[in-house]
């Protein structure tokens, strides 16, 4: 029995929870971690599809892995370099395109191109938004306290949440608050005219929602995607060589260094639990691990609802876990191709390929599309974000052969009639036929091609209705919302039974942060 | 004793009139049309018949305002039907005045719903009576620079704290969420998710999926009874009117109708006075606005002594007005359910609603509107009735087309929807006059045809309204107040802003001193 037990047990090896048990290991704990399928990450996993093709098959960018997290687990040196991703190319519907571009002069002059106007409000915004970040970034490494607790560690926690609010100082405190509040489109109108540029920019702010980018509270997520922080520069998206699964390896690999034991293929059936405290697992062929400390990497609805009974759990909190949303809204089409496509807009193989292309052409096209969707049909003629991760690292396909990733949105988990086979196909076609109004020779280029509905990633990766955030970005599941009133802190009402996914504060993005944040409430709390 | 002026004989101008004339305060009301009550004011549109076309419920008086200028005015809360949706087979899901009596008519619908409505209407109620106590209070203030000031934040923490650990955590929840989302987790009717969704939407641009929207529920049953989930404060707009001027009167305040104000003029940063419409110059310590924060501060001062920052904040206010009101005589009444003494609301379901929501995004008018239809208001000759209809979302700026060339479509459109619901409705129509967005900025000085001065969204209240550091009324110029429902606490109550800024201006003075 001796080596079937541990000092803490991680089910889930997504990168939260491989960040968790690094951090566990890292202070000396025996650590497990437990992961249903053959490989690790979750949904930041790369995978040979097709003979010759790797691709990152669910998330595929990144840009919010927390600096403190790469420099205490020193991934650089356990595998993980990330190439960055230095433009955005939206194609106009008159064949014109609007690019964005790694160099904000260059930027400048191409939106000036468009409007002069929106040229010169871009360095403001730019400026706002650093601001705005700068304002949230500590919020993001903070355990919520709970508003409603007068234990000393909350009224501390309220207190400091105030000061800060304060040291913002007035017009950043009101900045902030109509970022919270405002819809996408609202907010950019504000500042921009040129049509592409609002819609392109917002398009950042429905990711992963089910939301229109002129309801209220899309504006945030804007800013989470606005976040992204390489080598300590806000705004640059980044793609991990290898692929996003590099990133959950190397985060592995440093807990290995670290001590922790990871198995993959030993899926969770229960944690066990005596006397109101965790006592372990039990997996689904029938073996026990016992540990004092049980940590679910999970959505909240596994976390609660499934790997323990619910009848051991306050009613509130049950509630809250049943009401709180999932309602994934989108789909990823990963494509092997012969050739790159070819776009209209910016003939030939060129810097576009290098960076992401937007689908975005119009603030009316985005509202279509989640018209389609609020109805319960995935948009006919969808939002999508394009990279080309072959172009900026070639060991992804074969020589003179090209990956192609998808991000499409909307497509909702509960679509009318349920998803077939036969819809699955429609979607795709859907995503290809409208791409290849930009690229004509996208269809003949097609060497294989894999469709993914939200329930295609709820099967595989295990994320509820297939919702990429383990749990919508909504104003009312943030914080100390996150997953549930009073259980922001991590903790669970099981003594030892911790939760560490992107359910919890913050959440959302190859972030890391729930995972780490878990794990120092964790060892605060031994 | 100096000189005050306010600009407009609304109902918040009256009551910011007579607060401070109680002050010893000259005051005099300047009123573009030819009698006061702004908004209320009643319009025969055609021979023999009159109505509030956009008076449908004057929302609620609250109590430290009527006690503060010395006001009583009788609410009649309806007893009967409060709103009611008309279903297939002339059947109809009604809301009655009282928690029990709704649960009892929702039980032919669903046992599940009518079980569920006593702790949905005791939830909104909890919930709604924390935003009162917001709202009879100056905007709170986050930079928070005197101790008088922590303390009024930190007397807000103890408020809220002191709903109890479950009810603190609805109102943090609650006002975000969209207000399909907050139906989805009480009822399974459509009809009843329509009815309620159907006051949440009101006067807004968005649908009930939208974001913010639950909010938006909330603010509308502030003030009102437990149980009151759909509006009717019970106030007969008539009344508090003449209420209101009469008081003005008694206090001597001095109401001049059929003056229009042309320019607040400011010399040094200060106010002086106005001028009108006819040249008159008439000077003033201070001038309280109610109209819109837009035309108050856009309009009538020369921007020159603003500050580009403050005249971009206000030019951002959205106010994007989305109802058209249509003006009906009737030669009898249709069908209807016994007793009701509220609205009737085409509102079958969300889905409905939301879909009719989706046309303004692409600046068109609803196909299937939303109408909400209010019969036995105003006044018709002997055996002729009134109704007026609120038909939303017909969008205050057309993409294609204009207002002149749509309006009797709309009209037509929005009669032939009532009868498409409440068949017999058409016949009984023997004259209609609609005020289409345009018309209602026209007639009434609403910018952009928004009767709530501005849209009722999380960004645009509290702290942020009518803009962001200048929400406790007193505006960058000296002497300069503003007093309308474009400031805090807003529309859905009788001078609740007007009240607040004549605090404000009393305040302003003892600092001055």
């Amino acid at each position: 029995m001796a080596t079937n037990s541990y000092d803490a047990i991680v089910i889930g090896g997504g990168h939260n929870g491989l960040v968790t048990a690094a951090y566990l290991a890292r202070a000396g704990k025996k650590t497990l971690v437990l992961e249903r399928r053959h490989l690790l990450g979750g949904a930041a996993v790369s995978e040979e599809i097709f003979p010759g093709f790797t691709f990152s098959v669910f998330s595929y960018v990144v840009s919010l892995l927390r600096p403190e997290i790469v420099r205490d687990l020193e991934l650089p040196r356990h595998g993980l370099q990330i190439l960055p991703l230095e433009s955005t190319v939206t194609p106009l519907p008159n064949g014109d395109y609007l690019a964005g571009w790694g160099d904000s002069d260059l930027t400048r002059r191409e939106v000036s191109r468009h409007s002069l106007r929106d040229a010169d409000a871009m360095v403001e915004f730019g400026r706002l938004m650093h601001h705005m970040a700068m304002a949230v970034r500590p919020i993001l490494g903070m355990i919520p306290p709970d508003p409603t607790s007068l234990a000393p560690s909350d009224l501390a926690g309220m207190l400091k949440l105030g000061g800060h609010m304060r040291s913002l100082g007035s017009e950043n405190f009101h900045a902030l608050y109509k970022l919270m509040t405002m819809s996408a489109a609202d907010y950019l109108d504000e500042w921009y005219e040129f049509d592409a540029l609002k819609a392109t920019k917002s398009a950042s702010g429905i990711i992963g929602t089910f939301l229109s980018p002129r309801s209220p509270g899309s504006a945030y997520v804007l800013l989470h995607h606005y976040m992204g922080e390489i080598d300590g520069a806000f705004r640059a998206w980044g793609f991990a060589k290898g692929g996003t699964g590099s990133i959950s390896n190397a985060i592995g690999n440093a807990a290995r260094a670290l001590g922790a034991t990871i198995r993959t293929e030993a899926p969770v059936a229960k944690v066990l639990t005596r006397g109101g405290r965790a006592t372990g697992v039990v997996l689904d062929s029938g073996e026990e691990i016992m540990a004092p400390l049980v940590v679910s990497g999970l959505d909240p609805r596994r976390t609660f609802l499934e790997l323990v009974d619910p009848r051991q759990l306050p009613d509130d909190l049950v509630t809250a876990v049943r009401r709180f949303k999932f309602r994934g809204s989108s789909g990823k089409v990963n494509l092997a191709l012969s050739e790159l496509p070819n776009f209209t807009c910016l003939p030939g193989v060129g810097p576009l390929h290098r960076g992401a292309v937007s689908i975005s052409p119009s603030m009316d096209y985005l509202e279509r599309a989640y018209d389609d969707a609020k109805y319960g049909e995935f948009s006919k003629r969808p939002y999508m974000d394009i990279v080309f991760p072959s172009m900026l690292d070639p060991d992804m396909a074969p020589p003179g052969k090209h990956v192609m990733s998808v991000f499409v949105q909307y497509a909702p988990y509960h679509l009318n009639g349920g998803w077939t086979d036969a819809k699955r196909e429609a979607f795709g076609d859907a995503v290809v036929d409208t791409i290849a109004e930009h690229a004509p020779n996208l269809k003949s280029a097609i060497l294989h091609r894999q469709v993914l509905t939200p329930l295609d990633i709820e099967r595989v990766t295990g994320l509820s209705e297939g919702n990429i955030f383990a749990g919508e970005l909504a104003l009312q599941q943030l914080f100390f919302l996150r997953p549930a009133a009073a259980w922001a802190k991590y903790r669970t009402p099981i003594h030892g039974y911790y939760q560490c996914g992107a359910g919890t504060h913050p959440g959302g993005g190859i972030m890391g942060a729930s995972g780490r944040l878990a794990a120092l409430k964790i060892l605060a709390d031994q | 004793m100096s000189n005050v002026i306010v600009i407009g004989g609304g109902t918040n101008g009256l009551v910011a009139a007579i607060g401070l004339a109680r002050a010893a305060n000259k005051v005099v009301v300047l009123e573009a049309a030819s009698e006061v009550g702004g908004a209320l004011r009643q319009i025969e549109f055609l021979p023999g018949f009159k109505a509030a076309p956009v008076a449908g419920d004057v929302g609620w008086l609250p109590p430290d305002v009527a006690r503060g200028i010395g006001i009583s005015v009788p609410a009649r809360p309806a007893a009967g039907t409060v709103a009611a949706v008309p279903l297939d087979g002339g059947r109809w899901l009604e809301l009655k005045a009282g928690a029990e009596a709704t649960a009892a008519s929702l039980r032919q619908w669903s046992s599940k719903d009518a079980d569920q409505w006593p702790a949905f209407a005791g939830r909104i109620h909890g919930i709604a009576g924390f935003l009162a106590s917001l709202y009879g209070a100056p905007a709170p203030r986050i930079d928070a620079s005197s101790i008088a000031e922590f303390l009024d934040l930190a007397k807000l923490g103890r408020q809220l704290k002191g709903l109890g650990k479950t009810e603190m955590i609805e109102v943090l929840r609650t006002i975000p969420m969209s207000v399909a989302e907050l139906l989805d987790e009480w009822f399974e009717s459509e009809p009843l998710n329509g009815l309620i969704a159907s006051q949440a939407i009101t006067d807004l641009g968005q649908g009930p999926m939208s974001g913010g929207t639950a909010f938006s529920l909330i603010h509308a049953h502030v003030g009102l009874p437990a149980g009151m989930i759909r509006g009717m404060s019970g106030l007969a707009a008539a009344e508090v009117v003449a209420a209101l001027a009469a008081r003005a009167r008694e206090v001597g305040v001095e109401i001049r109708t059929g003056t229009r104000v042309r320019r607040i003029l400011v010399e040094d940063d200060r106010v002086k006075g106005v001028e009108t419409a006819d040249g008159a110059m008439i000077p003033a310590g201070e001038v309280v606005s109610s109209l819109d924060p837009y035309r108050s501060l856009l309009e009538l001062v020369d921007p020159i002594n603003l500050d580009p920052e403050f005249i971009q904040a206000v030019r951002n206010v959205r106010f994007r007005g989305v109802v058209t009101k249509v003006m009906v005589a009737l030669d009898g009444l249709p069908a209807l359910p016994a007793g009701l003494g509220g609205v009737v609301a085409i509102a079958p379901s969300m889905r409905y609603l939301e879909k009719a929501s989706d046309a303004v995004k692409y600046g068109r008018c609803s196909d299937d509107p939303y109408v909400e239809v209010r019969f036995g208001t105003g006044s018709a000759p002997a055996g002729k009735q009134v109704a007026v209809l609120h038909v939303q979302y017909t969008p205050y700026r057309l993409r294609e087309g204009n207002w002149d060339a749509l309006r009797d479509q709309v009209a037509d459109r929005a009669i032939a929807t009532v009868n498409a619901h409440l068949p017999g409705f058409a016949d009984r129509v023997v004259g209609r006059v609609a005020l289409s967005p345009a018309d209602l900025e026209r007639e009434f000085g609403w910018r952009e045809g928004s009767a709530t001065h501005g849209e009722m969204m999380l960004d645009q209240i509290l702290f942020m309204r009518p803009v962001a550091g200048w929400a406790r009324h007193a505006m960058p110029v000296g002497g300069l107040f503003l007093a309308g429902s474009g400031t805090h606490p807003g529309p859905g109550m009788v001078g609740g802003s007007g009240w607040l800024a004549a605090q404000a201006v009393l305040a302003a003075r003892k600092q001055k001193r």
